[in-house]
């Protein structure tokens, strides 16, 4: 080195091991031929000792390393545990987010058949606002109807269901003691759907076997959908779509619509004159049926159900459907 | 990822408990925050999982100090005795051999205290560097004064007990 001394940083980056290669050569040479310097290493490298030896007084008291598990009550669930409860949620949750933004159009003003980027827009604009919305649920007595109405085609409702049920009838009281929609009139979300006709009804919806609890819904042609519900029943644009009606509740309309991938959106509707509370994204029910996740939610007077597992391309294919 | 994370978890869970219970001073509550920092670089995948980990852990011991002296300024009347057997003398000398060396630490600066705990939890001067936007050349300087502080502190604080005993 060509400085006459040494700094303490240095003599301490040196003993530490962490002195650059070269910068401990010259510190080296220096040392060789500077006994003041070489006193202070000494006293440079007691010192480290000494508060090496005083942290460790303050160390932890031994324990062994847990094994790296994640102890039930820990204020944070462990992430690993959440990820299949979430992921679902995230997409299905973006789902109906979209099919709200589709359902909160039907309140603007009849101007005729607006754009398609102008309905989008509105939809940025509508959706924001209310989505933080939520309703207190409250226990129901008679969660029988809404049952039947949500129970998919020719399917048994396992008593696995019933926590969704009571919740379900839970937003069934909320639909029908709230306020009215603020503008019933109504521009039709997708003007493509009108011209499709209804794909024919699967046999095997229709030969079903009877259960207590089981509603049989069978495929009506798209018009009629229209008609019991007044306005263009709403659905996921460009997929396509099988109205149904029960006879169990005449009035509700299901719209099925299967994905790519085996997962399958049900929308259940309701004439909005029937009573229609404000939008409601809050409520939210999961569960396994037969391994498979199942979500329902309500977006106002719409029921929404999605069924069965959802591949990421599919969900970025779904979401541009939705745009 | 999952297996480097296991091989990180056992070579750095130690040190990173170490880390947070001279900053908390609780062994129990430093592993329960040692597990959230894996639990959230299971989650985050960062690049540097070491450094990202004492990072977290910084900030997990700042917010639960606050949070202990909320504690600390609300329970106050409602404590009582802790539940604890008298102990052997030897763990009373531990203890107050702890406490001196946690008095001693809390004299130094707070950044001189970063830099020595997290080179004392096997941080190099480069993590030491990032972390604390440290120039790397700097960390051997303050490493010498924060360690020359804490064995001054820790001998004075020594001084002035005898001189309390007479």
């Amino acid at each position: 080195m060509s400085m006459s001394h040494v700094d303490d940083g240095q003599l301490h980056a040196y003993l530490d091991a962490e002195l650059p290669q070269a910068e401990a050569w010259r510190l080296e040479a220096h040392l060789g031929e500077c006994p003041a310097c070489r006193g202070r290493l000494e006293e440079q490298r007691a010192l480290i000792a000494r508060a090496s030896e005083l942290l460790a007084l303050a160390a932890p008291p031994a324990r062994d390393v847990p094994p790296l598990s994640f102890r039930p009550g820990d204020a944070q669930p462990p992430p690993p545990a959440r990820w299949p409860a979430r992921l679902p949620l995230a997409w299905a949750a973006t789902v109906v987010l979209a099919l709200a933004a589709g359902w909160y159009l039907r309140g603007e003003p009849p101007i005729a058949p607006a754009p398609p980027d102008r309905r989008a827009a509105a939809a940025n604009a509508a959706a924001p606002r209310d989505t933080a919305r939520t309703v207190p649920s409250r226990q129901a007595p008679e969660p029988k109807t809404l049952a039947q109405q949500a129970s998919p085609a020719g399917r048994a409702v396992p008593a696995a269901d019933e926590a969704s049920r009571s919740a379900a009838a839970a937003q069934h009281d909320q639909m029908i003691s709230g306020p009215a929609l603020p503008n019933p009139q109504i521009t039709p979300l997708d003007q493509a759907a009108r011209a499709k006709p209804p794909p024919p009804a699967p046999a095997a919806a229709l030969a079903a076997p009877a259960a207590p609890l089981a509603v049989r819904w069978e495929t009506i042609p798209w018009d009629t959908a229209r008609a019991i519900l007044g306005v263009e029943p709403v659905r996921i644009p460009n997929l396509p779509a099988v109205a149904k009606r029960s006879s169990a509740a005449e009035r509700v309309v299901l719209v099925e619509q299967q994905l790519a991938s085996g997962t399958v959106v049900r929308l259940h509707e309701r004439p909005a004159a029937e009573g229609a509370p404000g939008m409601d994204v809050g409520a939210v029910a999961v569960q396994r049926l037969d391994g498979s996740e199942r979500l329902a939610r309500y977006v106002g007077d719409l029921r929404v159900e999605i069924e069965g597992a959802l591949p990421a391309d599919s969900l970025s294919k779904l979401l541009e459907l939705v745009k | 990822m999952p297996e480097d994370l296991a091989e990180i978890y056992r070579t750095t869970f130690p040190a990173l408990v170490r880390f947070l219970y001279r900053k908390i001073w609780d062994v129990e509550r430093a592993e329960d925050l040692a597990q959230e920092a894996f639990a959230r670089a299971v989650v985050h995948k960062p690049e540097s999982v070491r450094g990202w980990l004492f990072v977290v852990a910084a900030n997990m011991a700042r917010d639960d100090a606050r949070r202990a002296a909320r504690e600390r300024r609300h329970l106050t009347l409602l404590q009582s005795d802790p539940a604890s057997a008298p102990a052997v003398d030897e763990a009373v000398h531990a203890e107050t051999e702890r406490s001196r060396v946690r008095i001693a630490l809390e004299q130094l600066t707070p950044r001189d205290r970063e830099v020595l705990l997290l080179w004392d939890a096997g941080l190099s001067y480069d993590e030491i560097a990032t972390q604390t936007g440290l120039a790397r050349g700097a960390v051997g300087t303050t490493l010498a004064r924060a360690r020359r502080r804490l064995v001054e502190a820790f001998a004075t604080g020594e001084q002035d007990e005898h001189v309390a005993r007479g």
